[in-house]
């Protein structure tokens, strides 16, 4: 991909007549101002921003789900156990932020699971 | 015995050292498509320049069997010799004796040599080839890394310090590349990370392979770990040869002077640069249209190439070219053009090569993703570098220069020697669209027609603004030029930089935003 990408990037300024006529080229808005622009991969790739949602629990790393302490419905204080949350080797006590009803669970006891997954929602 | 049988017996030993871990080993290396540690030094140094030492070094380990194990030089090469010339300390580790394990008495050769290179104020090269630690002598193999990362620290600024990843090279044995000043990787063998993909696969659960994780193009377009990239061992050993002619033995040296030569003539500059600042060109060849021979050598090529760094020379004499590039995101300053931009500033300055900044850019990068990496850090990082650098530095700006990325790219204001503007340069606080929208904010949305009103008041103020004369007005540059005498003045720049002086008040070192 690398060297690939020398041949875009070279786009022989000398040779083209006009080298925005390339159709990788995209619009690049900066301070009110469209320019003509190649991107790069890492630019492409980078994640998009989502505000968050703090009435959603989602594992913030992959680990194993050793406990679950709640069920839908379940009034909690803020610092009620949750979860047990083995990652890493450590067993993690996964805690209520906050007071609230708990709206669904849904991760099992036993159940690996990837990093951001939806484990807890609350009403 | 006499002498002779004496001679004899010394062939006898080295003969069989220099088969390095023995002709199977050999043959494991050469079927992944790898040289040998020694014939990567022979390629790389000057024909019959190489002079090895510690041949004989043993490991003193009596651990975990280790006693009885023989394991010829420790698993790495050590010695001096030269390119083109200029006298270079080597070392290479031998992936043929245990994997190129670092253990204590491997450490010791390798530090050995950078104590003669920093003693000797000579160009260090380290070919890393090694499976990690010598897990058999736990600690002390430990005690061996920090060593080597101490003395990249000393000498970091001293004499120049390069690093040729020609294998795998993790865990902690990645940081003392990361030290050094240059790092060369070639596609397909280079392997770098902390930690690989087994551990990655067995703590996270994803699955990613050697090279998609930490291979040559990983580092080179996405991390910006490696300076350079090639495909092949003998190409990435060009590549540094060429990279020791252009920089100097030491701090206190100035690099090599060649022949000066013009550069040539299929590169016009007076044809390369649009005069809409909306539209896109190469940079470097602007960079070619003003460098001895159109020679550039380009440092961080894949990474970042919103802005080009990079090697070239101007009569004869090394400069650094730091150029943004319209061609990719508009040449926009970002966290990662800062990072390589600063750096390669600082690299410069150390090493008395002076900087030549080519301005052209919108400003820079918006996006919360820019904002939460710490932008503003980063891009300091640039303000910083600029303004430590007491070498001779010109800047010339070729159309755009906007808000705080005219002032972070080398302005009169960070200390630049010389500031030359082309007729088409454009010194303002922001583009003339977003000022108008700004400025005339009242008058558009009052208007009749406002999309009517708006184009009008962008040309007025593009018609006021958008133009050198204002800064010229006041000193921010020195004077307004022709694109073809831009070399001229250059050159003329750089002879009357010779005796530069600069004051700086005492400090043992800054504070840079790292």
């Amino acid at each position: 991909m690398a060297k690939q990408k020398v041949s875009t990037a070279k786009v022989e300024a000398k040779e083209k007549a006009n080298i925005a006529d390339d159709p990788m080229f995209r619009h690049l808005i900066i301070e009110g101002t469209k320019y003509r622009t190649l991107t790069t991969r890492k630019h492409e790739l980078r994640t998009k921003w989502v505000a968050p949602q703090p009435k959603e629990l989602k594992s913030f790393i992959p680990g194993t789900i050793i406990k679950v302490s709640v069920k839908p419905g379940d009034k909690v204080d803020a610092g009620s156990l949750l979860l047990i949350f083995e990652a890493m080797k450590m067993m993690n006590q996964v805690l209520s932020p906050f007071p609230g009803v708990i709206k669904n669970v849904y991760v099992k006891e036993g159940e690996k699971v990837p990093k951001g997954t939806l484990m807890i929602e609350f009403e | 015995m006499p002498l002779k049988g004496k001679i004899l017996e010394l062939k006898k030993r080295k003969e069989e050292v220099l088969l390095g871990g023995g002709e199977q080993a050999i043959a494991k290396q050469q079927a992944m498509g790898k040289l040998t540690a020694r014939e990567r030094v022979i390629a790389l140094l000057d024909e019959d320049s190489f002079n090895e030492y510690d041949l004989f070094a043993e490991h003193e380990a009596r651990d975990f069997g280790m006693e009885s194990k023989v394991l010829h030089g420790d698993g790495v090469i050590i010695g001096t010799g030269t390119i083109y010339g200029a006298p270079i300390a080597i070392f290479a580790q031998d992936f043929t004796v245990a994997g190129g394990s670092l253990g204590m008495m491997h450490a010791r050769k390798i530090t050995k040599i950078m104590d003669y290179a920093l003693r000797m104020r000579i160009p260090l090269i380290g070919i890393n080839d090694s499976g990690g630690a010598r897990i058999q002598e736990g600690v002390n193999s430990l005690a061996g890394y920090g060593e080597i990362f101490f003395r990249n620290t000393l000498a970091s600024g001293v004499v120049p310090q390069i690093s040729v990843i020609l294998g795998p090279c993790a865990g902690g044995a990645v940081y003392s590349p990361a030290l050094t000043d240059f790092v060369f990787t070639v596609d397909n063998i280079s392997k770098m990370f902390i930690t690989g993909p087994e551990v990655i696969k067995t703590v996270l659960g994803e699955e990613i392979s050697m090279e998609e994780l930490g291979g040559a193009r990983v580092h080179a377009e996405i991390t910006g770990n490696a300076h350079f990239y090639a495909e092949s061992e003998m190409e990435c050993f060009e590549q540094i040869k060429k990279l020791i002619t252009y920089i100097p033995w030491n701090n206190t040296k100035k690099a090599r002077r060649f022949e000066p030569k013009d550069p040539k003539p299929e590169y016009n500059i007076e044809k390369i640069v649009p005069g809409d600042p909306k539209q896109p060109y190469d940079v470097r060849d602007v960079i070619r249209a003003v460098a001895d021979d159109s020679d550039f050598f380009e440092v961080h090529e894949f990474w970042a190439a919103n802005i080009v760094v990079g090697f070239g020379r101007i009569n004869g004499e090394t400069v650094g070219f730091v150029a943004n590039q319209p061609l990719v995101l508009a040449g926009v300053l970002d966290v990662d053009s800062s990072d390589k931009a600063a750096r390669f500033i600082r690299y410069c300055d150390a090493f008395n090569i002076p900087l030549v900044t080519l301005v052209d850019l919108p400003g820079y990068l918006p996006g919360v993703d820019q904002e939460h990496a710490g932008v503003i850090r980063h891009g300091a990082k640039v303000l910083y570098a600029f303004s430590e650098a007491s070498v001779p530095k010109m800047t010339v700006i070729l159309r755009k220069a906007y808000g705080g990325g005219y002032i972070a790219m080398n302005s009169r204001h960070l200390r630049a020697d010389f500031v030359f503007a082309w007729p088409g340069a454009e010194i303002a606080v922001m583009g003339p669209e977003g000022a108008a929208n700004i400025i005339f904010r009242k008058e558009i949305t009052e208007a009749e027609d406002p999309e009517k009103m708006r184009r009008l008041k962008v040309k007025e103020y593009k018609q006021k603004f958008a133009n050198p004369y204002v800064a010229a007005s006041r000193g921010y540059i020195d004077t307004v030029i022709e694109p073809y005498e831009t070399r001229k003045l250059l050159i003329h720049a750089l002879e009357v930089s010779v005796n530069k002086v600069s004051d700086r008040p005492w400090k043992k070192h800054g504070i840079p935003p790292f």
